[in-house]
């Protein structure tokens, strides 16, 4: 059984050889024909030919003109929480931070303005709170996903 | 013996050219010199190594150093790349150096042939004052607003303030030396305007190096439009009608069309006309475009003229049929345009949609990753120009467009059914990109009418853009886990691993995708 999850947050269990596949949000159908083609990465769905690659733990989908990332669910990995991390929408370096630790902020406050690939993006509060922690100073270079700030909220 | 043979008698013949650019843009130019039997010279900084520009070309020299400044910025190591492989002429390409006067003046300083306007040309049409001057000059018609220079940040606050209330809002803040959305900020309210000005001379000093901030008033609901010009160094003008560039996202041009939807012969001719008329008022050598602004009642303002081929400059080839870039090595050369205007006509329609690895549905945020497959579609009137090829990686370094996929056909709605269909059909996995985008762009009945404003993103995607979900890929995902197909696909290394000579998976992939 594999276990995917697609970009819209649908989350799928799908068993080919018994042709079993449940989806949290409705019941599909799971009669599907597949046809493995000769060439690696290609194969036929339902009578559409369609190219796939993993990379790393995503699927990536070429079928019926549409290009689909599908990323393999590891049981009870939860999101990143309602509270705490934000994080770093891309790699770039950090420009300026607007906020110190204990700082009150509201949603939507300019915490942080990061660059990458030559264009300035702003960093928002995703909640009211307390800044609990930077983690990083101006000039860092951040990866994707890093987590910049810990906010605290508001009891 | 120098040059190739149609090459002889002209005034400064070129045997070998050395493109100071990387990606799409070099390429381009070495496919060009290469079909007119002249050496090509790239140049390559470490992230470059073993990209298909340094591959395309028949010598390439490589420019030690991480920052741009050492690298493709860097004058001086450019010219000695040049001496050392016996290059005569150079090309800048876009962005970098080519719009610089400083590099045109060194690269003629050092005997070589500039494949470009002349300085003078540069930075009279550089500086957004007295690019403006010279169009009032010249009876051009320009943008009604303030002309302001803002050098220095700490003092000018007041100085801004004020212009921004007498040009009004909602205004533009634009770099003096910028260009590529770059440095360019809307301003819709006073309380924003210090802080957008810091973001733009900030954006404007790190991509140009130079501060100066512009201030403008924001014409909303108008269409981009500019007009291909072609000039020789022997007083022949010419124009090859225009492009509509109207549909931007953060100020970037993303669907590019030639001709224009709305233009009638009669404002396609003035416009065309005002074109030549800037070009000739700087004595313009070579290409350069000459954008404008449509507004809704038919009147078009001169916005600035970039000095340089423009990125979307493949549609103009396609309806007009003309090389750009081997007539730009042709004038640069010496010799004289090949036609008259009378010799030019419109054939068919031709669309241009930039790739970006980018998330269109989260914000256009640029994204990274290996381009695990690309496999481009093919067919009749489609023309891809690509700095990369499967195997490679969307990486931090440069700009996110990955590629411009260029279609041509009789008529728009064929362009624009062959443009989706395109779109639909290329395979580019391992990162995400804006192509899913393009193909709903094609199927929008507002592109379809050619309601293609500058606003066309945010009014047809008020709540932001998502792509459509599947059924049936989960299964194809599913099914390529279960029969084994993951297997075969050998781990793909993204940025900064590539530099391993000893992994021979690596190298086996790349013969072998």
């Amino acid at each position: 059984m594999v276990e995917l999850r697609d970009s819209s947050g649908r989350h799928w269990q799908i068993t080919i050889g018994t042709s079993e596949a449940t989806c949290d949000d409705e019941t599909i159908a799971n009669e599907h024909i597949f046809e493995i083609d000769a060439r690696p990465n290609r194969l036929w769905a339902d009578g559409q030919l369609a190219h796939v690659v993993k990379v790393k733990d995503d699927w990536w989908v070429h079928i019926n003109g549409r290009i689909h990332v599908l990323s393999i669910d590891e049981q009870g990995a939860g999101g990143s929480g309602d509270e705490g991390g934000m994080t770093a929408p891309m790699p770039g370096k950090i420009l300026e931070i607007l906020c110190n630790v204990g700082d009150q902020v509201e949603t939507g406050q300019t915490l942080i303005v990061m660059e990458a690939m030559k264009m300035e993006h702003r960093i928002a509060a995703n909640g009211p709170g307390t800044i609990a922690e930077i983690h990083y100073d101006i000039g860092d270079q951040v990866d994707s996903g890093s987590t910049l700030i810990d906010i605290t909220g508001e009891e | 013996m120098v040059g190739p043979d149609w090459m002889e008698g002209a005034p400064r013949p070129i045997s070998k050219i050395l493109v100071a650019n990387r990606g799409e843009i070099a390429c381009r130019v070495f496919r060009s010199c290469a079909e007119l039997g002249l050496g090509s010279v790239a140049i390559y900084s470490e992230a470059d190594r073993g990209s298909l520009h340094q591959q395309t070309a028949d010598e390439s020299v490589f420019l030690p150093g991480d920052n741009l400044s050492d690298t493709y910025l860097n004058i001086e190591a450019i010219l000695a790349a040049a001496e050392e492989t016996g290059a005569d002429a150079i090309h800048p390409g876009y962005g970098f150096l080519s719009e610089r006067s400083s590099f045109a003046n060194a690269v003629k300083g050092a005997g070589l042939v500039w494949i470009g306007p002349s300085a003078h040309a540069i930075d009279e049409m550089g500086d957004k004052i007295s690019a403006r001057r010279a169009m009032v000059t010249a009876g051009v018609p320009v943008i009604p607003g303030e002309e302001l220079p803002l050098e220095n940040p700490d003092d000018m606050v007041d100085e801004l303030v004020r212009a921004a209330t007498r040009v009004g809002y909602p205004l533009l803040l634009k770099a003096s030396a910028g260009g590529g959305g770059k440095g360019m900020r809307m301003v819709h309210e006073p309380r924003n305007l210090q802080r957008e000005y810091a973001a733009a001379s900030r954006e404007a000093a790190t991509s140009f190096g130079d501060g100066t901030v512009y201030v403008e008033r924001l014409l909303e609901k108008s269409r981009h439009i500019e007009v291909q010009v072609l000039t020789d160094t022997l007083g022949n003008a010419v124009h090859l009608f225009e492009r509509e560039c109207s549909i931007q996202r953060r100020h970037q041009k993303v669907v590019e069309e030639a001709p224009s939807p709305v233009l009638d012969a009669i404002t396609r001719e003035q416009m065309g006309e005002a074109a030549v008329n800037a070009a000739k008022a700087v004595d313009y050598e070579g290409a350069g475009t000459v954008e404008f602004l449509l507004s809704e009642d038919g009147e078009f303002h001169f916005l600035e003229m970039n000095t340089r081929l423009q990125v979307e400059h493949p549609i103009t080839e396609c309806i007009s049929g003309v090389d750009l870039v081997v007539e730009q090595i042709r004038v640069a050369a010496g010799l004289p345009l090949p036609f008259t205007q009378s010799d030019l006509t419109i054939r068919g329609h031709a669309i241009e949609v930039r790739i970006y690895a980018e998330d269109p549905s989260n914000n256009f945020l640029p994204a990274i990753g290996p381009l695990a497959m690309f496999r481009p579609p093919t067919g009749p009137g489609i023309r891809l120009d690509t700095g990369v090829r499967e195997g490679d990686a969307a990486s931090i370094d440069f700009d996110p467009m990955l590629a411009k996929l260029v279609v041509h056909a009789p008529d728009r709605d064929s362009a624009i059914r062959r443009m989706k269909r395109a779109c639909e059909d290329f395979v580019l996995l391992g990162v995400t990109t804006n192509l899913g985008f393009l193909s709903d762009i094609m199927g929008h009945p507002a592109y379809h009418a050619g309601e293609t404003t500058t606003d066309f993103i945010d009014v047809n995607w008020p709540e932001g853009w998502s792509p459509e979900t599947s059924d049936v890929a989960p299964f194809v995902a599913a099914a390529s886990e279960h029969y084994g197909l993951s297997r075969k696909v050998t781990t793909i290394e993204t940025e900064g691993g590539r530099g391993s000579p000893f992994n021979p998976f690596l190298s086996l992939r790349r013969s072998f995708p």
